[in-house]
């Protein structure tokens, strides 16, 4: 395990109980409102803030525990940081920062140089942090936090200081890197889409507990908590997309109004979107197909409904609906989903 | 890239404020200009190279620039102690710090005697076991311009470190960099700027200490007697003499503060 | 609206000693600092009207007050030449000798460094604090050395007689030169050496009213010259002038 910890702390008048774990080449998404705690607990992981009771053990080696008095500083735990506003030193050049991590530690500064290849930030090389835009300045904090060699990436909000625009294709971007990362990820956001398209798995974070956790679909499409459900509100499918058609890699298929998006993508549906009958429907939408229900749930108040797929998928419904369908799980039902309400997002 | 001056459109001063901000001047201005006009240029060369001024000079700007040294030497570690560990009593430790500030230059020298004089609680010891005697002497007019000096080092450092607020350090931390390293690579680089001001304001202050310099360390040419302590001596004697030695003064201090210009305050100029 | 402050200021200093016979200030060399205070209690119990303001310095400094403006009215110097700075200046009206003094050396309790004379003065190891030459102390000070032939490398060349005594009784210094009326008045705080006179120096007191002085000013100057104000004087170790 890249990742197995425990953090028990405080932080303000927050008290602070969490069991993290993260696999080798996983990304687990540490997801919550402000205030849960998120940063602290990434922190914690750290070294950067101390824990009351609980461990902390990155690729086998506990660095954290209480009850033993031990606690190796961050310096020697070989993780990788991406702090919330990148916090590049602002009197070295991006090479020299990219560079820092190796220099502290002995080690041959050469292999930063491919970091800033991979990264496409190589013409950058001899730059001032404040010469450069949002999306530069992450993928600087990165390179410079895998420069190092970690066995344990840390990321605190990576993607909250970009505008909505920049975001979209850093996140893709992201997403491929956090791929081919060998170790796992920890990845601490308040943004659902973050945690959506580049997690794994998803740990949910309130009031300094963890109220959900486990894989990314399942996560989303059964959201455990009002907070959860209400910060969702889409449901999130892998594919391929050509010519409008996103092939679903879990089976069956999706039309989309986006024809512009090619290759591998991620489509959100808002349950919202997905409208249920008794009878084939008529009328413009798309994508038109008869399933069974798996799921009903009551969440404030509107009913989610669990969809059998290929895909599969969540309407939601209003409480009168279901008992004018007479909706219950194992009935066969028609569900009906514009393809305008397919949103495509590459990957 | 930047903007041509002139293409920049500056802000409105409210109209309070103009007028004040001339008057301040005006008071800073006056007694400069009443100090360069009263002044026998005439007779400039040979005071200012007449044997007390140049003792004096001499051992101004070697004594101010040892203090400096000194400030500098003992004030980082402290304004680092107080901007970044929390222990009992730091309000007190940091209000200590602040003494040499409020209080009158010649009482200052006296508190110096109290610990440092032949009779002192520290001082009796060098005196009895090594013969030092710390009054008298160039390293006592070193250690009383030290001691006004060195909170104006050490606020200004504090207030860096302050605001630095260990985030940078947290970031080196995390990418394997050890204390030192930190403390010189990360650190010291960012708050070079203030640095250099607290520097400079300390050794600008240790250049015109007085009160502290003639109770504690005495008056003599060639020894103890620094540029202020001169002009003092030779306004009894000779007004020229006095005018002459505080033109000397004002020209070594007003060269260096502008050759830092904008340094001072951590702008660019 | 600058103007209040401004006027406010001018107004306060208007109304200090000067227009107001009830208040005297005056200046006199810090050797007179006991004496003077005395006589000056003496003067205000006589005539509750009056209040007396002192300020004491080294005699050189006083005059060079009363040539700039200060707001003094009686002047009393150390020697004749610090109070002529203020005759050439035309600040003071005849001034007239009113005590001598004569040096005598101020060593701390114990005399550490065990001086018996001037000549001891100048061992390499002894730490010795004289007034400034431009202050009478200073100028008589040379004046005796000169006499006696030491050739003497003070460790300080203090301001005024008085701060040459503070070293001394601090035990800062080893010796200093001060005059025979501080030893007297500093009593049991230091122990004083004298100097026999084919080696010393003396130095006449002058006193005289500023040009700015009233009636109470000259009052206070005919009490010093009186009989009463003489005898103080002799009490405090002066001599007569």
């Amino acid at each position: 395990m890249s990742l197995d910890a425990r953090v028990v702390t405080r932080i303000g008048n927050v008290e602070v109980d969490v069991v993290i774990a993260c696999a080798p080449g996983e990304t687990v998404a540490l997801l919550g409102p402000n205030g849960a705690g998120k940063s602290t607990v990434l922190r914690s992981i750290a070294g950067l803030h101390s824990i009351t009771a609980g461990h902390v053990s990155i690729a086998g080696d506990v660095v954290d525990d209480p009850s033993r008095d031990l606690h190796v500083p961050p310096e020697r735990r070989r993780i990788g940081m991406v702090f919330q506003d990148y916090v590049l030193f602002p009197h070295m050049t991006v090479r020299q920062n990219v560079e820092f991590g190796p220099r502290s530690t002995g080690r041959d500064p050469a292999p930063a140089g491919r970091w800033l290849d991979a990264l496409g930030i190589a013409e950058l090389a001899d730059r001032r942090p404040r010469e450069l835009s949002g999306g530069q300045a992450q993928r600087v904090a990165l390179a410079r936090a895998l420069a190092t060699d970690p066995r344990l990436l840390l990321l605190d909000e990576p993607l909250a200081a970009l505008d909505a625009a920049t975001r979209i294709e850093v996140r893709g971007r992201l997403h491929r890197h956090l791929a081919e990362f060998a170790h796992g990820t920890v990845l601490v956001t308040h943004d659902p889409l973050d945690a959506l398209v580049l997690a794994d798995r998803i740990v949910v974070l309130e009031d300094g507990h963890v109220t959900q956790d486990g894989p990314t679909a399942e996560v989303a499409a059964q959201p455990r908590t009002d907070y959860l459900a209400a910060l969702l509100g889409v449901t999130l499918i892998r594919g391929t997309a050509r010519a409008g058609i996103v092939t679903c890699n879990t089976g069956g298929s999706l039309v989309t109004s986006g024809t512009a998006v090619e290759g591998p993508v991620v489509v959100l549906v808002r349950p919202q979107a997905i409208s249920l009958h008794l009878e084939h429907p008529e009328g413009s939408a798309r994508n038109v197909w008869d399933t069974t229900v798996t799921t009903v749930d009551l969440h404030g108040d509107q009913v989610r409904v669990g969809l059998a797929g290929p895909p599969s998928l969540v309407a939601a419904v209003t409480p009168a609906a279901i008992a004018d369908l007479g909706i219950a799980p194992g009935v066969r039902i028609w569900a009906s989903l514009k393809a305008t309400d397919v949103a495509v997002h590459p990957a | 890239m930047t903007t041509p001056r002139a293409q920049v459109r500056q802000a409105p001063i409210p109209r309070i404020l103009l007028p004040l901000a001339v008057l301040a001047f005006a008071f800073l201005a006056l007694p400069l200009l009443g100090l360069l006009l009263t002044a026998p240029w005439g007779q400039m060369t040979s005071l200012l190279t007449s044997p007390t001024a140049l003792e004096a000079l001499r051992l101004s700007i070697a004594t101010s620039l040892a203090a400096a040294a000194i400030t500098v030497l003992l004030g980082v570690p402290l304004a680092w102690v107080l901007a970044r560990r929390d222990f009992p009593g730091r309000t007190l430790v940091r209000g200590l710090v602040l003494i040499p500030l409020v209080l009158p230059p010649v009482v200052g020298g006296v508190t110096l005697l109290t610990a440092f004089g032949r009779r002192g609680l520290v001082g009796q010891y060098l005196y009895d076991w090594f013969g030092i005697q710390l009054p008298f002497s160039t390293a006592g007019v070193i250690m009383a311009e030290a001691f006004v000096a060195l909170p104006f080092l050490v606020i200004t450092v504090e207030g860096a470190l302050r605001s630095l607020d260990g985030i940078y350090e947290d970031a080196a931390r995390t990418l394997g960099a050890r204390p030192t390293r930190i403390l010189l690579r990360v650190t010291a680089p960012l708050i070079a700027p203030s640095l250099i001001a607290g520097t400079v304001l300390a050794w600008a202050r240790a250049l015109g200490e007085f009160g502290a310099t003639l109770t504690f360390a005495g008056n003599f040419p060639g020894v103890t007697q620094t540029l202020p302590l001169a002009v003092y001596s030779a306004l009894e004697v000779s007004r020229d003499e006095a005018i002459a030695l505080s033109v000397i003064l004002l020209a070594v201090s007003f060269t260096v503060l502008v050759a830092l210009r904008g340094r001072l305050l951590g702008g660019r100029g | 609206m600058v103007l209040v402050p401004v006027a406010a200021m001018m107004v306060v200093s208007g109304c200090s000693a000067g227009t107001d016979e009830q208040v005297v200030t005056i200046a006199a060399a810090s050797s007179l600092t006991d004496a003077f205070t005395e006589l000056g209690a003496q003067f205000e119990a006589d005539d509750p009207r009056v209040t007396l303001r002192f300020t004491f310095a080294g005699s050189s400094t006083l005059a060079e007050q009363v040539m700039a403006g200060a707001p003094i009215d009686v002047l009393a110097t150390a020697s004749p030449q610090t109070m002529g700075i203020a005759v050439q200046a035309g600040d003071v009206d005849q001034p007239v000798v009113f005590a001598t003094n004569a040096l005598a050396i101020a060593v701390p309790i114990g005399n550490p460094a065990g001086i018996t004379g001037l000549a001891d003065l100048a061992e390499p190891d002894v730490t010795v604090v004289v007034c400034a030459a431009q202050v009478p102390c200073g100028a008589a000070a040379r004046a005796a050395l000169a006499r006696s032939g030491v050739a003497l490398t003070p460790a300080s060349l203090e301001p005024d007689v008085r701060a040459v005594l503070a070293k001394v009784v601090a035990d800062e210094a080893d010796a200093g030169l001060v005059y025979r009326s501080d030893i007297v008045t500093a009593g049991d705080t230091v122990e004083g050496i004298t100097i026999p006179d084919d080696e010393n120096a003396s130095t006449e007191y002058l006193i005289a009213t500023t040009s700015r002085g009233g009636d109470a000013a000259e009052r206070f100057v005919d009490l010093v010259l009186s009989p009463a104000g003489q005898a103080v004087l002799a009490d405090s170790g002066f001599g007569a002038p």
